[in-house]
C-alpha cells in the first residue's frame, strides 16, 4: 500500500511541478529584468537608509514623546501610522534579501565551479531571512513597531550571538582566499 | 509534418525520433488489430517496451536542451540525478535482495517503474529550472510539459491499473487515450513553429569566480540579517 502512496504521490508531485514551472517561467519572462554588473553589487543592493529608518521606527524616542504630549486620538494615529511603516520598511528589507538571491541564482547557473553543498546552504540562509521577515512582520501586527524590541528582546540576544559567528567564520573564509589568490600569483 | 516544415526535427532529434516511432506503431497495431488479434496483446507490450525506452532519450534531450548553456546548474542537476538514480537502484536492489518486492512479473508494473524513474528526473530538473530562473524556449517549454503530464498521468493510470485490476481495466480504456490526446494538443500547438531557446539572462562578467560570487552573496545575506536585527532591537 506504501508503495502505491509512493507512485501516486511521485506522479502528483510531477503534475504539481509541472504547473509551477509553467506560471514561473511566463512570470520569469515578464518580470525579472537582465542581471548586470551595475545591477549586481550586494554592498549597494542592501541601502543603508534602511538603518537610519529602522533606527526610527523602531525606536522607542517618538513614541515616548507622543505619549508624554498627545492625545489618545493622536497616539492612536501614532500607532497605526508606525504600524504601516514598519510593514514598509520590511517589505523593503525582503525585497533586497530576493534581489541578492537572485542575482546569485543567475549568476551561479552559468558557473562551473559551483558547489551544490555551498548552495544549499546559501538556501537555507535565504528561508531563515524569509521566515525572520515572517516573524517579525506577525510580531508588527500583533504589538506594534515600538513594542517588539521588548518582546523579543531575548531572542535578538540569540541571533546577535549567532550573526557574530557567521562574521568570524567569513573573516576566516575571506583571509584564506586572500591567501590562496597570494599563492597563485 | 510541422516537425519536417518547421525544420525542429533538426534540434530534437531523439523527441522527433519518439513520436515518429509511436505513429508507426500505432498505424502498424491498427493493422494487427484487424487482421492478427491473437499477436495483438503479446506485441503490443514489446512496442510498448521500445516507447519506454524511447522516452528515457526524450528526457535525456530535455536535460541537455534545458540546461545546455548553463554550466553551473548543470553540475548541480548532475548531482541530483545521480543521488535520485543511486537512490532508485539501491532501493530496488535492497528490495529484491530481501525478497521484499521482486522484479516486476509484468510489463505494467515494469513500465511503472521507469515511467516514475523519468518522473523524478523531471521533477529534479523542473525544481532548479525555477530555481535557478533558467530561460527555456517555447519549444523546449512544450516538450517538457507535454511529456512530464505523460509521464505523471501514465504512473498514475499503471499504478491504479496494477492496484485496482479488471475494474479500472474500463476505465483505463478511455483514460489512456485521453491523456495521450491532450500531450498531443500541447506538442501541436508549442512546437507548431521552431524557436530558438533564449539565451541566459544573466552578464558572463557578472563574477568570474564562484567562491567571490558565494562570499559576496553571504555577506549581503549578512547584511539583510544585520538590519532584521535592528527591527528587533533598536
Amino acid at each position: 500500500m506504501s508503495q502505491i502512496l509512493g507512485f501516486l504521490a511521485i506522479s502528483m508531485l510531477l503534475i504539481a511541478v509541472l504547473f509551477f514551472l509553467l506560471y514561473r517561467t511566463g512570470a520569469l519572462s515578464k518580470e525579472v529584468p537582465g542581471v548586470s554588473d551595475e545591477a549586481f553589487s550586494v554592498p549597494q543592493v542592501v541601502d543603508d537608509s534602511l538603518k537610519q529608518l529602522s533606527e526610527r521606527i523602531f525606536g522607542s524616542d517618538d513614541w515616548e514623546f507622543v505619549q508624554s504630549h498627545a492625545s489618545a486620538a493622536s497616539r492612536h494615529l501614532f500607532l497605526k501610522e508606525r504600524r504601516r511603516l514598519a510593514h514598509a520598511w520590511l517589505f523593503r528589507v525582503q525585497r533586497d534579501a530576493r534581489c541578492v538571491m537572485r542575482a546569485h541564482r543567475l549568476a551561479a547557473a552559468n558557473m562551473e565551479r559551483l558547489r551544490p553543498s555551498l548552495e544549499i546552504q546559501l538556501g537555507v540562509g535565504y528561508l531563515v531571512i524569509l521566515m525572520s521577515c515572517k516573524l517579525l512582520a506577525g510580531l508588527i501586527s500583533l504589538v506594534g513597531p515600538t513594542g517588539v524590541h521588548r518582546v523579543v528582546a531575548s531572542l535578538t540576544d540569540l541571533s546577535a550571538r549567532l550573526r557574530g559567528m557567521a562574521e568570524i567564520e567569513l573573516n576566516v573564509q575571506e583571509f584564506s582566499a586572500m591567501s590562496a589568490s597570494r599563492r597563485a600569483r | 509534418m510541422r516537425a519536417v516544415a518547421s525544420e525542429w526535427f533538426q534540434k530534437y532529434r531523439l523527441f522527433f525520433a519518439y513520436v515518429a516511432c509511436v505513429f508507426a506503431q500505432d498505424l502498424f497495431f491498427l493493422e494487427v488489430y484487424f487482421n492478427a488479434r491473437k499477436f495483438y496483446s503479446s506485441m503490443y507490450w514489446s512496442a510498448e517496451f521500445l516507447t519506454v525506452v524511447l522516452g528515457c532519450g526524450v528526457t535525456w534531450e530535455i536535460f541537455q536542451g534545458t540546461l545546455k548553456r548553463c554550466r553551473g546548474a548543470a553540475r548541480m542537476a548532475s548531482s541530483v540525478l545521480i543521488f535520485v538514480l543511486v537512490t532508485a537502484i539501491s532501493k530496488v536492489a535492497v528490495n529484491v535482495w530481501d525478497g521484499v518486492a521482486p522484479w516486476p512479473g509484468t510489463m505494467v508494473e515494469l513500465e511503472r517503474n521507469l515511467r516514475t524513474v523519468q518522473a523524478a528526473f523531471l521533477i529534479a530538473l523542473g525544481l532548479l529550472v525555477v530555481y535557478y530562473g533558467i530561460p527555456m524556449g517555447r519549444n523546449l517549454i512544450g516538450i517538457f510539459f507535454g511529456y512530464g503530464l505523460f509521464i505523471s498521468t501514465s504512473v498514475l493510470n499503471l499504478t491504479l491499473r496494477a492496484f485496482l485490476g479488471a475494474p479500472f481495466q474500463a476505465a483505463w480504456v478511455y483514460l489512456q487515450p485521453l491523456c495521450y490526446l491532450a500531450v498531443l494538443t500541447i506538442w501541436c500547438v508549442s512546437l507548431w513553429n521552431y524557436r530558438e531557446v533564449p539565451a541566459p539572462r544573466v552578464e558572463p562578467r557578472i563574477e568570474s569566480d564562484y567562491e567571490q560570487l558565494a562570499l559576496a552573496t553571504r555577506k549581503g545575506f549578512l547584511q539583510v540579517r544585520a538590519y532584521l536585527d535592528k527591527g528587533f532591537r533598536p
